[in-house]
């Protein structure tokens, strides 16, 4: 642990993705995660969460023109165009559900305001890779796929154990970093549990940080 | 009958002719030739040698393997085709060099034999290699205008190809070739190339109002397309919409070329991927195709992610330091309802299949 007892910060997608969102619209659970990352420096971000992030804005962008199509082809069945395969059946009910809330306003406008959205988004999740990553830790092909194995007895999302094995493969040669996340899959004991299991003993365990609880509690 | 028999019969010109008759369906290696043409190893590989110091073959390594390939100076690549293939896209070049100077009383454009070709391909089933590339369809014959292509061996419906042939230069007697060039891809319903040749006229005249727009429709019609290139052109929208949002594009005209030139990269690199898929589709084998197209994908691509990189560089150097806000509406509101939804569901992770 470093002098002074900060630590370094590991971020699971969720919590950066939110905070990307802070910057559009403004609610409880986002605004925790932009105050811990305004008073916090020294954060690590792993390939997988990376490509994830990239990979939500993305999809962000290509589901605002999913309703844009709608909007402007009322004959458009929304997840039926080749570029909407990206998307599964419930990401698809969320796309009509999206277009139902904003089929009142004018195109033209609603189209500004989706430009606009993905381009801040972008542009700030850049400004953030700038400005506030300390360091960029194992690469894609470095995740140990044995370790994913087992704490997949543990987790049911295989993306949680891709993130979690790269913190435990990154905390190996370091002091103690923090796992920031907002997932309900990390709970007090399910974290506790994974770290009793023997095949893991040889693995030193990030300190968990949840934000999804109003204190934000370290485990 | 062994070996040493069959090759007491053969001159060493005969060998080398079915040697070279081997590889006329691609690339080999020595025991693969040796196998095709009845004679042993030895002797192939002793032939095989003459023929490389003839120019007429060459010799790679694939896949830890020696094989070699036929040197066909008359196609993209040295990629193979037919005598029947080669003798019909002949007797195409040339009456339609002739029937255009007829007609236009100039010579024909490049792009406008290759929009012939395809049309012509396609209306009268001629099963002609065509192939997608960097300005559309063409045919894997290089067409070299100043070339002499006359041919005494008449295709069997060559009096349907020259009719085609006249009433297509007729009819775009007046168009400009950039229109030829989107009239096809319309036709055939091909937007990654519509979006492409949009994007790519507004760079080169120098337009940037729509700049957002249309790489937005090209990245668009690549996701459509498939995965193959979707990462660097996603590198590419995200700095153009960066750009655009920060207005940085007008502020400074260097960037204008740097963008252009770093669209050109990666559409080569986009169309060498169409490329391999056009040949796919006309039952080459993948193996051939890797061999005769695979170090030129890789240069592509590396060229284009050192453009993009070179860009982003700029990019970077551009971004403000603090962070972006927009204002709250109603429609922010509706968006955040939802998508705070999505968001907690997790259904929008792809489970782990990112990587």
């Amino acid at each position: 642990m470093k002098l002074g007892g900060e630590m370094d910060s590991f971020f699971d997608s969720c919590v950066i993705i939110n905070y990307l969102e802070f910057f559009l619209y403004k609610t409880e659970l986002r605004k925790r995660c932009s105050d811990y990352i305004n008073s916090n420096k020294d954060f690590l971000l792993c390939a997988y969460a990376l490509k994830e992030i990239q990979w939500f804005i993305n999809k962000r962008a290509a589901q605002f023109y999913e309703v844009l199509k709608k909007i402007k082809n009322s004959s458009y069945k929304i997840g039926t165009d080749k570029e909407a395969r990206m998307f599964n059946k419930e990401e698809i009910v969320y796309n009509e559900e999206l277009f139902e809330e904003l089929k009142m306003f004018d195109v033209k406008i609603l189209s500004e305001r989706f430009e606009n959205e993905i381009s801040v988004m972008r542009l700030n999740w850049r400004i953030f890779l700038k400005n506030r990553i300390k360091e960029f830790v194992v690469k894609e092909e470095e995740i140990d796929q044995s370790l994913i194995n087992i704490l997949h007895e543990f987790l049911t999302k295989y993306a949680d154990c891709k993130i979690l094995a790269s913190a435990l493969q990154a905390q190996r040669n370091r002091d103690f970093f923090l796992f920031v996340t907002l997932d309900k899959h990390f709970k007090e004991n399910e974290y506790a549990f994974i770290e009793e299991e023997p095949r893991l003993r040889d693995y030193k365990f990030p300190k968990l940080k949840n934000l999804l609880h109003s204190n934000g509690r370290t485990y | 009958m062994t070996d040493a028999n069959i090759n007491e019969r053969k001159t060493p010109e005969e060998i080398k002719a079915k040697i070279l008759g081997a590889l006329n369906d691609g690339p080999l290696n020595a025991q693969e030739i040796s196998k095709a043409i009845n004679s042993n190893w030895s002797t192939v590989k002793n032939y095989a040698d003459e023929l490389i110091r003839e120019g007429k073959v060459r010799e790679t390594i694939f896949g830890g393997n020696i094989i070699y390939q036929k040197l066909i100076e008359d196609t993209y690549y040295n990629i193979p085709i037919t005598d029947k293939q080669r003798n019909t896209l002949k007797f195409i070049f040339s009456n339609a060099i002739r029937i255009h100077r007829e007609i236009k009383e100039e010579p024909i454009k490049r792009t406008a034999l290759a929009k012939l070709t395809a049309e012509l391909n396609s209306e009268l089933d001629l099963k002609l290699p065509v192939v997608w590339y960097l300005y559309g369809p063409m045919p894997l014959m290089i067409m070299d205008l100043q070339k002499d292509y006359s041919t005494t061996k008449n295709p069997e419906n060559s009096d349907k190809i020259l009719k085609f042939i006249r009433g297509w230069i007729e009819s775009k007697k007046h168009a400009h070739i950039g229109e030829l060039k989107v009239e096809y891809y319309q036709k055939v319903n091909n937007g990654l190339y519509i979006a492409k040749e949009t994007l790519y006229a507004n760079l080169k005249k120098g337009y940037f109002t729509d700049i957002l727009k249309l790489t937005r429709d090209f990245y668009s019609k690549c996701l459509a397309y498939n995965d193959h290139f979707c990462e660097l052109t996603e590198d590419f929208y995200d700095i153009i919409s960066g750009l655009n949002y920060l207005k940085a594009i007008e502020k400074n005209p260097k960037i204008k070329n740097q963008i252009f030139v770093t669209f050109d990269s990666l559409w080569k690199y986009v169309a060498s991927k169409m490329l391999y898929d056009s040949l796919l589709s006309l039952g080459y084998a993948k193996e051939g195709i890797n061999n005769y197209l695979g170090s030129a994908i890789e240069t592509k691509k590396c060229l284009a992610i050192e453009s993009i990189k070179d860009l982003d560089e700029e990019y970077i150097s551009m971004l403000p330091d603090e962070m972006i806000c927009i204002k709250e509406d109603e429609i922010g509101e509706k968006i955040s309802k939802t998508m705070q939804g999505l968001a907690e569901s997790e259904t929008w992770r792809r489970d782990g299949q990112l990587l």
